[in-house]
Formats: C-alpha cells, sequence, structure tokens
C-alpha cells in the first residue's frame, strides 16, 4: 500500500510532467521524472511479512497480581530481508505492563533472529488470551508499507489470590471446625486394609493379594478402608448486584479471593471441596479432593462475572440432594437484592447443615465509588445488620466483611446467633 | 517452561539520547542532509542565480548580492552617504560565483550551531538566552533614539517630536535608520537562505516542520523561477531573468547519457532527496529510540535493531540515490532507444510516424517516452526479484564471514 507521504511524491512528479509539458518548462519534467524514477525504484526493495513467531510465557496459569514474563521469538525464514518491520503483539488491556515494551522495530536479514521480552502484571483475575502479533512492514523510506497479522495466540488463566487463613481458623471460637480426613468401616479406596474377598472381573491388578493367591490357588484381592472426608460446599455469589465497588474491589472480586482461600485450606486438609457459583445460572463441580480439584475450582473463579440475579433459594434447592449429610456450607455473598435469602438458610440449617455466611459489605464497597449521605448509609448500615442479625438467630455464623479488613481477620469476627 | 523465559538484557551501549547524538550512524545521516543541502543551495544557485545579461543591476535571480548591491547603490546616492552595516566580506557582496555563498553559509552554519547547542540547555537558560537576545533587539532598534530625545527634551525644557525639526539636532529619528538598515539587511539575507537556515535548523535541531520548511521555500523558489522565466511573463514584463533552454541539447554528459542542462537539475532533484529523506530519518529513528522505556533502551536486542535499521538506511540511500540517477539518465535517453528501434523496420509507414512524432515532440517526446521507462522499472520487480537476489548475497556473505571467524 502507498503511503501518505509516496501518494503526494507520485502525484507530485506527475503534476510537475504535466505543468512542465504545459509550460514548455524541461526542468519541472526533470524534476517529476525523477521523483517518479524515486518511487520505481523504492518499489523493488518492499518489505515482507513472512516471518515465524514463538511466544513463550514463563507460566500459564499464575495468581492475580503475579507478574508473567513474555518473550517472543521472531526469525525471518525467507531470503528476503524484512525491511522495515514493526513487531506489535497485542496484550489484554486488562494486564498492565511492568518493564519492557510488546512493541519493537526491526529490520532482519535473511535467516536472523530477535527477542522481545517484556514483563506483564496481572492484577484482575480471569481467562486471558495473549496475541495476535500486528506487524507492518515499509521500505527505508517510508513509501511503501502493508499491514498484517499472526494469528498465534498463547491462552492463560489468572487464578484469584488465595490467602492464608489457617491462623486465624485456629484461633476461632470453634479451634478446628471441621475433622480432616477420617477412616471409616466401609471398603473404598483408601489407605488402610479393611479385608480379602474374591476377584471379580474388572479388578485393577495391583490389589491382587499374591500371597493368598498362592496358598489357595484362588485369586483374592484386598479391601481397603474408605478415607471418610468431610465435604465442604462454598457457594458463591456472581449476581450482577455483586459488582458493586471498583474495579479491584468489590464483592465479588474479594469473594472469589475468599472462595479459592478457603478451597486452598480444605484442600490442603484433604478435605473435598464442591463449588457452586451463582449468577444468572448455577455452575456447580461436585465434592472432590487434590490438586486437580483445587485446579477447577480456580479455573472456575478465574472466569467468574458478575450477571443475572439467580435467587439463593433456587440455588439450595436445586443443590439440596448433592448436599451431604451435616456438611458445612460456605456461603459468600453481600446479601442484597435477594429476599430468598432469609428462607434458604433457615432451610440449610433446618437440615442440619452448618451453615457459613462470609458477607461482603456491598454498603461500604459502594461507598468507595460514590458518595452516599450520611444518613442514608446508617440506614442502610442498620437494614444490613438487622438482616445479618436474623440470618444468625438462625444458627447460620455470619461474618460481616469490610472492604478494608483481611481475609483472616474478617473470619476472626463470627457471629452467632 | 519458566526457565525458558529469559529476562531482558543490559548490554554496554544503549538507546538514551546523549548516547544517539553521538552515535555514528546518527551523525552520518545528519551530515549526509547537510552536505546535500549546502550541495543543493549551491548547485540551485548556479542554475537559478544568474541573470539574462550581465550589465543588468538586478533580476529576481536566486542571488542575494543583487538585492544587498541595488539596496547598497540606493543609500550612496543619497544626501548623507549611508550604507549597509553588516560588512561586505560577511555578506558576500562583491565575489564572484559561488564565493558569495560561502561566507554567509559558513556564518548561518555557527549560528545554527549556537542555536543548537542552546537547544540542550535547561528551560532556564533558554528562556533567558532568547528574552537577552530579543531584549539587545530591542535596545539597538529603539534605545539610542528614546534616550535621545527624552535627554533633547529634559536640556531643552520642551516637549517636541522627534521629526520635521528644523534644528536638525531634534531630528532624533535619525537614530532609527542604522538599526532598521541592519534588520532589512537580515531580512534580506534570511529570506535568501531560508531553505538553508530552516534545514539545518530542522536536521540538527530535529524538527520535522522545519525540514519541510526548508523543502517548501525550495520548491516556492524553483516555482517562482519557472513562472517568472516563462515565455508568457518574460514578453510581457522586462525582468532580465536568465530562463532555462526551452528544449533538451545533445547528450553529452555522463559517457552520453544525458545533456549538459539536465545534469543540474537532476543533481537538484536527488540532492532533495538526500536531504529530506536523511533528515526525515534521523528525527523518526531518534523519536522512536526517545519513545522506548528505559529497560529496552538498555536491551542489547533494541540496540542491534535499531543498528541494523540505521545501517540499512545508510546503505539504501547511497543505492537508491545511485540507481534513481541512473533510471532517470535512462529514461531521458529512452527516446533514443525507441527511434533507433523503429528505425530497424524503416521504410514502414508505422516506423515512420513514429520517429517523426518523437523527434517532432523533441522534449515532450522525450519525458512522455521517460516515463514510460520509469514505469517498465518499477514493473520490473515483478520479471526480477531484487529482494531475494540481494538477500541471497547478503546469506552468503555472512556465511563466508562467519566462516572466516
Amino acid at each position: 500500500m502507498w503511503t501518505r507521504k509516496a501518494s503526494i511524491l507520485g502525484a507530485g512528479g506527475v503534476s510537475l510532467v504535466l505543468v512542465g509539458m504545459m509550460m514548455s518548462n524541461f526542468q519541472m519534467m526533470v524534476f517529476g521524472v525523477a521523483f517518479v524514477a524515486f518511487l520505481a525504484v523504492n518499489s523493488w526493495i518492499t518489505g515482507h511479512g513472512d516471518i515465524q513467531v514463538v511466544r513463550t510465557l514463563s507460566a500459564d496459569n499464575l495468581y492475580k497480581g503475579d507478574d508473567l514474563y513474555v518473550e517472543l521469538e521472531i526469525t525471518n525464514p525467507s531470503w528476503r530481508r524484512t525491511q522495515q518491520l514493526e513487531i506489535y503483539d497485542n496484550i489484554p488491556h486488562e494486564m498492565k505492563l511492568r518493564s519492557g515494551l510488546n512493541y519493537m522495530r526491526v529490520n532482519l536479514g535473511p535467516g536472523e533472529t530477535t527477542r522481545v521480552r517484556y514483563v506483564l502484571r496481572c492484577p484482575l483475575r480471569g481467562h486471558y488470551s495473549i496475541g495476535p502479533i500486528s506487524i507492518r512492514y515499509r521500505d527505508s523510506f517510508n513509501l511503501f508499507s502493508q499491514e498484517m497479522y499472526v494469528d498465534h495466540r498463547s491462552d492463560l488463566i489468572v487464578f484469584p489470590q488465595v490467602r492464608e487463613i489457617e491462623e486465624a481458623m485456629v484461633r476461632s471460637r470453634t479451634p478446628k471446625m471441621y475433622t480432616g480426613a477420617t477412616t471409616l468401616r466401609t471398603p473404598g479406596p483408601g489407605t488402610e486394609f479393611f479385608s480379602l474377598r474374591e476377584y471379580v472381573p474388572g479388578d485393577p491388578f495391583k490389589i491382587i493379594n499374591w500371597k493368598a493367591f498362592a496358598r489357595t490357588g484362588q485369586l483374592i484381592v484386598n479391601e481397603k478402608c474408605r478415607d471418610a472426608v468431610t465435604d465442604v460446599f462454598i457457594l458463591v455469589d456472581s449476581r450482577d448486584i455483586s459488582r458493586i465497588g471498583t474495579v479491584l474491589k468489590n464483592p465479588l472480586e474479594v469473594g472469589t479471593v475468599a472462595a479459592a482461600s478457603l478451597a486452598s485450606y480444605f484442600i490442603k486438609r484433604r478435605d473435598s471441596v464442591a463449588l457452586a457459583v451463582y449468577d444468572e445460572r448455577l455452575s456447580f463441580l461436585p465434592p472432590d479432593t487434590g490438586d486437580k480439584q483445587y485446579f477447577k475450582i480456580l479455573s472456575s473463579l478465574a472466569g467468574v462475572a458478575p450477571k443475572g440475579a439467580m435467587p439463593l433459594q433456587a440455588v439450595t434447592n436445586a443443590l439440596s440432594s448433592r448436599f451431604s449429610r451435616g456438611s458445612p456450607v460456605f456461603i459468600i455473598s453481600a446479601l442484597e437484592g435477594d429476599g430468598t435469602t432469609i428462607p434458604a438458610i433457615r432451610d440449610l440449617a433446618g437440615r442440619g447443615h452448618e451453615v457459613i455466611i462470609l458477607s461482603p459489605s456491598s454498603v461500604d464497597f459502594e461507598r468507595l465509588v460514590s458518595r452516599i449521605p450520611r444518613t442514608s448509609y446508617e440506614v442502610l448500615k442498620l437494614e444490613r445488620q438487622n438482616r445479618l442479625t436474623a440470618l444468625a438467630g438462625f444458627g447460620a455464623r455470619v461474618i460481616d466483611w469490610m472492604p478494608d479488613v483481611e481475609l483472616s481477620q474478617a473470619l476472626l469476627q463470627v457471629k452467632m446467633g | 517452561m519458566a526457565e525458558d523465559v529469559a529476562i531482558q538484557g543490559e548490554g554496554l551501549e544503549t538507546l538514551h539520547l546523549k548516547v544517539l547524538r553521538r552515535k555514528w550512524q546518527i551523525l552520518a545521516l545528519q551530515i549526509t542532509a547537510t552536505i546535500s543541502l549546502f550541495s543543493m543551495y549551491i548547485m540551485m544557485t548556479r542554475t537559478y542565480g544568474v541573470c539574462d545579461s550581465v550589465e543588468s543591476s538586478w533580476c529576481p535571480a536566486l542571488d542575494h548580492t543583487l538585492t544587498l548591491g541595488v539596496i547598497e547603490q540606493f543609500l550612496q546616492g543619497q544626501p548623507e552617504a549611508l550604507s549597509l552595516p553588516i560588512p561586505d566580506w560577511m555578506t558576500g557582496v562583491g565575489n564572484l560565483g559561488d564565493g558569495r555563498y560561502w561566507m554567509p553559509l559558513f556564518v548561518i552554519s555557527i549560528l545554527v550551531a549556537g542555536w543548537t547547542i542552546l537547544g540542550l540547555q535547561t528551560a532556564k537558560l533558554r528562556r533567558q538566552v532568547n528574552m537577552g537576545i530579543l531584549g539587545a533587539a530591542l535596545l539597538y532598534l529603539a534605545g539610542l533614539f528614546v534616550i535621545n530625545w527624552l535627554i533633547g527634551m529634559i536640556f531643552s525644557f520642551e516637549l517636541y517630536l522627534p521629526f520635521g525639526q528644523i534644528d536638525t539636532n531634534r531630528n532624533h529619528v535619525e537614530y532609527l535608520v542604522g538599526p532598521l538598515l541592519l534588520y532589512i539587511q537580515l531580512f534580506i539575507l534570511v529570506f535568501y537562505f531560508l531553505p538553508v537556515i530552516s534545514g539545518l535548523l530542522g536536521i540538527w535541531g530535529m524538527s520535522k516542520s522545519k525540514i519541510s520548511w526548508a523543502i517548501g521555500s525550495t520548491i516556492i523558489y524553483l516555482g517562482l523561477h519557472a513562472l517568472l522565466s516563462y515565455e508568457g511573463v518574460r514578453s510581457t514584463i522586462e525582468l532580465n531573468l536568465n530562463a532555462l533552454p526551452v528544449q533538451i541539447g545533445e547528450a553529452t554528459e555522463w559517457g552520453g547519457l544525458v545533456a549538459p542542462e539536465i545534469v543540474p537539475l537532476l543533481i537538484i532533484s536527488l540532492l532533495m532527496m538526500i536531504f529530506l529523506e536523511s533528515g526525515f530519518a534521523t528525527i523518526r529513528y531518534v523519536e522512536y529510540a526517545f519513545k522506548l522505556p528505559e529497560s529496552c533502551k538498555k536491551d542489547p536486542e533494541y540496540v542491534k535493531q535499531f543498528d541494523n535499521i540505521l545501517n540499512i538506511h545508510l546503505q539504501q540511500t547511497v543505492g537508491v540515490t545511485f540507481f534513481v540517477g541512473l533510471v532517470t539518465a535512462l529514461a531521458l535517453k529512452f527516446d533514443d532507444l525507441i527511434v533507433d528501434l523503429v528505425s530497424v523496420f524503416e521504410g514502414s509507414q508505422w516506423s515512420e510516424q513514429v520517429k517523426e512524432s518523437l523527434e517532432l515532440q523533441l522534449t515532450y517526446g522525450t519525458v512522455i517516452s521517460a516515463l514510460i521507462f520509469v514505469i517498465f522499472i518499477a514493473g520490473l520487480r515483478y520479471i526480477i526479484p531484487w529482494p531475494r537476489i540481494s538477500g541471497l548475497i547478503e546469506k552468503g556473505i555472512r556465511q563466508i564471514r562467519d566462516q572466516s571467524v
């Protein structure tokens, strides 16, 4: 494509020739021919964008606030010079450049390679994609340029931050709220021996008791005691109303941090953790333990976005068959704009669940972005306090979480009914 | 994976502004632009700075000495003989040929160098110097006049106007004549040397607009000359301007490739391109490096690629200039080739018609055939893969160099 400069030069050259012909002035014609010749000669040396790009990231998954190191390796595999090549690596607008630059001007010879290195800070959780790479090549005199892009993308997940909360739980009024892994006298997957039984097709070979087989001539297998763990249910409110506050500080953001921290805490203790996120619909991750479950929970929390207005009772009703008997249920919600909160929690408590409500104070989050008159603020606070007290009255442990309070500190202030 | 990503390195060479100003490639670009600017101006004065007849005292040619000489003559004809304040050895008046321009060009270079150095100082110092120069200029213009007038009124205990008085000692306005003559002389010099002044300020002060001004004023001078030397104008107004011949003569220069009338024009157009491209390129590259964040300025990869860009630009400036000159010269000679080719078919009606039209049209035929040749050259890139050939040569040279290392 011709640049503005080339167009002016071309038009100027032709105009000079024409005006020169009209005025019988050959000096103008010579200038005109020289200008056009300049364009013609430069058209031989236009660049190209046939390059190979490899992007390497320091991590595919990282936590909110972490730094991501990115390296672009650009190679010119052709027999031609690229001429002036501008390389711009498109990065998500949520990410901030901390060091280096995602842009470089190069002039790569045949087979030459260069590297662009930069560091990104990821201040927001989410599923992101780095790329594609925008390219613009032009000749040295900026007469012809062409834009294109290399569709090379790298996906990454930014998990919510995980806070240390063990200390807080130890100091709480119930020093160790839930037991870790305990053995039950029932067969199942576990570590301790339970009994011997006959082999049935489908049993794995590794559980065959070879000594018993040698003694009896029959295939006998070892059965293990099932390691029973506590099933912990975490319900995260991701309704549209939970976006109140700033981008970095709102009930949903702090809620995801709390959910990730609680999941980390319980999975480390070998408990099973289930996650339910409700917005315009319910997303449920069945209880499980281990690193895989931990990854699933963090990935799920990374993709949470405020939308919809699903009532809590619809969630508890939908999950009622899945809740293990007597298992603790954590509800992380600002408790705003939902009239079904109280009956839902009353039902849960009535079914014998231990309900812990971690409630980010939406009134105080709203104060971060807009000025609320003092009287209105007092009234809203009072309404909220009444709601929390009512919930506590049904046997739920209620935590009123203020924006400037750390999660570990907030967990210390369990309000009992 | 994490260990695959290296952090940005730091080399000995950086892209900081102070370093860039001393970088040989940047200096080479600036010096190239400066030399081409001077050469272009000198070449222009040789072509457009000549009057029709030697006897004529003034004509609108690109020669400041003509105008200064006329003013000097006028002043010496006054009852109180006056003269222009800036001495002739400094303005080049009285010299012949290129000697008329060397001294003013030298003085302008010194002043621009001072101005550029001032541009590197702090804003406060720059403001102080600017205010000082302005104050001195105003004081020189009106200071002596005002002081004398006030003293005159105080000592005579009378209010009077400083002009039209019977007592000539009271006509203090005469003190304004000297400074005004200086400013007029400076204005004339600035007017004639505007392409050089703004060009130099643009190159060394890194200003794109000033380079545009230099090119703009050059084109205006060329346009004015073309207009004033146009036959229609010349027949109406007697300007004594030496007009270029209407038709191109026999090609005797550059090995019989171009006509002598074309050589200066071709050189001027080539020098104009070199000046424009080198001047703009310097600013473009320095701006890019300046805008880079600190970590990139120290990154050896950025430094290496910056060097690559500059080296290739310098190489291409030489190569492209040579080829543009060659292509233009060949293009202007192309009509001869067509006539020769057509003469092969001598005898046919078609060949006679073509030959006749080319020869009759003369300059027109030359220029039209030149444009056809240039278009052919542009299309040649689809037949001959120049970038691949040059890339192959480059790769071969690099391999030989690597083997020798």
